[in-house]
């Protein structure tokens, strides 16, 4: 798979992996990573730039928590916003699938 | 936390567009993020030191994860930080010069060397030199990384030894402490001392800006633009390079290069460097026309030079956001709108009239004009034997009373400037006036240039001449 198609998603991944419960930079690396997106080959301090630019639009909020090592931590959760993002990308989803229906054939999902 | 992460997370954080406060929070972030990952490893079974190697792989290159965050928090500087100093020198040189095209052409060959060769980190080691064949070295394949004492210039090369094949790695190549940190990181048992030192001082480098300094220039800026402001209306008359205005250049000059070498923000130090560039552009472009007799330039350098320090302070709160971004080329596109149209003309248009005291001589005054250089000119005759139409200079000359002005100097005796009009009063001698009745003929009269230049005729409406015969 094009890995710069899958870059282009990663904020929404990143939105889909708060969706379920806020999250630390390295735990979100991780829940990436074991939802198989291993494919991206995606470099860890990269996605800190995402979760700024994601905290900087309002879709997501940050806040500091203490780990059970007893440090402090940055962990991040969704807020409307963002679900509301995630929303908005799953209409343009289905539009394009729609569309590539359209020219492709019904059955080219199953293909 | 090892040395070795220390100086991979200050690597990251120095190459980082950010204030202190966003710097601060990041490093934390980032510091705990390592922590987690080689803790992680180390319960896996790696050594502390593979876990770390292994930490700083996954987590990126800094060059490429500060890029990113210039990208996320700010316009980043991505075209003047590449402009090489070879390239403006050249440039700014081949002006003066008679085949100009040549030199642009070769200053821009120097800028398309500069941007093209560069070293890059992708899993491996990747030298890209224009008008030669890309190298790739895989670290692993690094045995032997030397020192190779400078060519004729004296710059030090370093030398990569890999699969019995060798290359080398210049200092002035673009990445190129990005890639001594990763050959310090990655290979760090095939570097030999001296190369280990070199890099480490290089990834050092980065001084620590202090707050009180950013503070100073800021209020240094304040003042030149006060000062300048202040002396902005006799410098639009000026037309010639005064002192005021080449302490004021020396002032800007070393103010903004201060800032380009101090500021450690590299959106700021983009900007400083491209002002000095425009500086030096439009000093130069401005020097040469003065030099080549059209004084009236110099007049165009105290507005742009405004608009350049004021630049220059906004530059120092410059955060990297794209709208400061499209203020500073506005500004910029201002130096480069006529300025003349904001100038007082240096052309007079008022109106002139004279007043002849005594009218038992037919004397006329006719022909009345200001020159160039700011002298106002008439022509004074007693009769009509001269056909005066096409009076020019050298006409002017054979007149008879040519001689007079030689013996008896410049006759104004006085001026009188009010703020609209300026009155002068002209008396020649009894002995003039019977050399005119003997000699019938036409004269040429002019005032000194220090007596009625530019500065004191542009700020009149009108100009009563008075001769008393």
């Amino acid at each position: 798979m094009d890995r710069e198609l899958l870059k282009g998603h990663l904020p929404v991944l990143i939105l889909g992996v708060l969706r379920e419960k806020p999250l630390h930079g390295y735990a979100i690396c991780r829940e990436i990573q074991s939802r198989g997106a291993s494919e991206l080959k995606l470099k860890e301090g990269t996605l800190y730039p995402l979760l700024y630019r994601l905290e900087r639009r309002g879709h997501i909020k940050s806040f500091w928590e203490t780990a059970p090592s007893g440090k402090q931590r940055k962990a991040y959760k969704i807020t409307k916003s963002g679900i509301k993002m995630i929303e908005s990308h799953k209409t343009e989803w289905k539009i394009l699938t729609s569309l590539f229906s359209t020219f492709l054939g019904e059955g080219w999902v199953k293909q | 936390m090892s040395k070795k992460l220390d100086l991979y997370l200050e690597k990251i954080i120095a190459k980082m567009n950010l204030d202190d406060a966003q710097r601060e929070g990041v490093e934390r972030e980032f510091r705990a993020h390592l922590e987690e990952a080689v803790r992680e490893g180390v319960e896996k079974g790696l050594t502390e030191d593979e876990a770390e190697t292994e930490a700083m792989l996954a987590f990126g290159q800094p060059s490429v994860i500060a890029r990113q965050f210039g990208i996320t928090h700010g316009y980043g500087w991505f075209v003047f930080e590449r402009i090489c100093f070879s390239f403006v020198i050249y440039l700014i040189l081949s002006l003066f010069s008679k085949n100009r095209i040549f030199g642009i052409i070769i200053s821009i060959l120097f800028l398309a060397r500069y941007l093209w060769n560069k070293i890059e980190i992708n899993g491996t080691l990747r030298i890209r030199r224009i008008f030669r064949k890309t190298i790739n070295i895989p670290f692993e394949r690094i045995k032997r990384v030397t020192f190779e004492k400078g060519h004729l210039w004296g710059t030090r090369r370093i030398m990569l030894f890999y699969s019995e094949k060798k290359a080398s790695l210049s200092p002035r190549l673009r990445n190129f402490r990005c890639a001594a940190l990763a050959l310090d990181v990655l290979c760090p048992d095939a570097l030999e001392s001296g190369v280990r030192e070199f890099f480490k001082r290089i990834s050092l480098r980065v001084p620590r800006e202090r707050k009180w300094v950013r503070h100073a220039l800021t209020v240094y800026w304040l003042m030149i633009l006060i000062l300048y402001s202040i002396s902005l209306s006799g410098l639009l008359r000026v037309e010639r390079i005064s002192p005021l205005v080449l302490i004021s250049w020396i002032l800007f000059l070393s103010g903004i290069i201060f800032q380009a070498i101090y500021i450690n923000n590299k959106s700021q130090k983009g900007i400083s460097w491209f002002l000095l560039f425009i500086f030096i552009f439009y000093l130069t472009n401005t020097v040469v026309l003065v030099l080549s007799y059209r004084s009236e330039y110099i007049r165009w350098l105290s507005p742009g030079f405004s608009l350049i320090t004021i630049c220059a302070l906004l530059s120092l709160i410059w955060k990297g956001k794209r709208i400061h971004l499209v203020i500073l080329v506005l500004f910029t596109l201002l130096l480069l709108i006529p300025i003349k149209f904001i100038l007082p003309p240096t052309k007079w248009e008022g109106e002139i009239n004279y007043l002849l005291k005594d009218k038992n001589y037919p004397v006329s005054l006719s022909q009345i004009h200001w020159k160039d250089n700011g002298s106002l000119c008439f022509l004074l005759s007693s009769n009509d034997r001269y056909d005066f139409l096409n009076m020019e200079d050298q006409m002017i000359k054979e007149a008879p009373f040519k001689d007079i002005g030689k013996e008896k100097g410049y006759w104004w005796i006085t001026g009188k400037n009010t703020s609209k009009d300026l009155t002068l009063i002209y008396a020649p001698s009894r002995n003039n006036v019977q050399s005119w009745k003997d000699n019938p003929g036409a004269f040429y009269l002019y005032s000194p240039e220090e007596e009625m230049g530019v500065r004191r005729h542009n700020e009149c409406n009108e100009i009563n001449i008075i001769i008393i015969l």
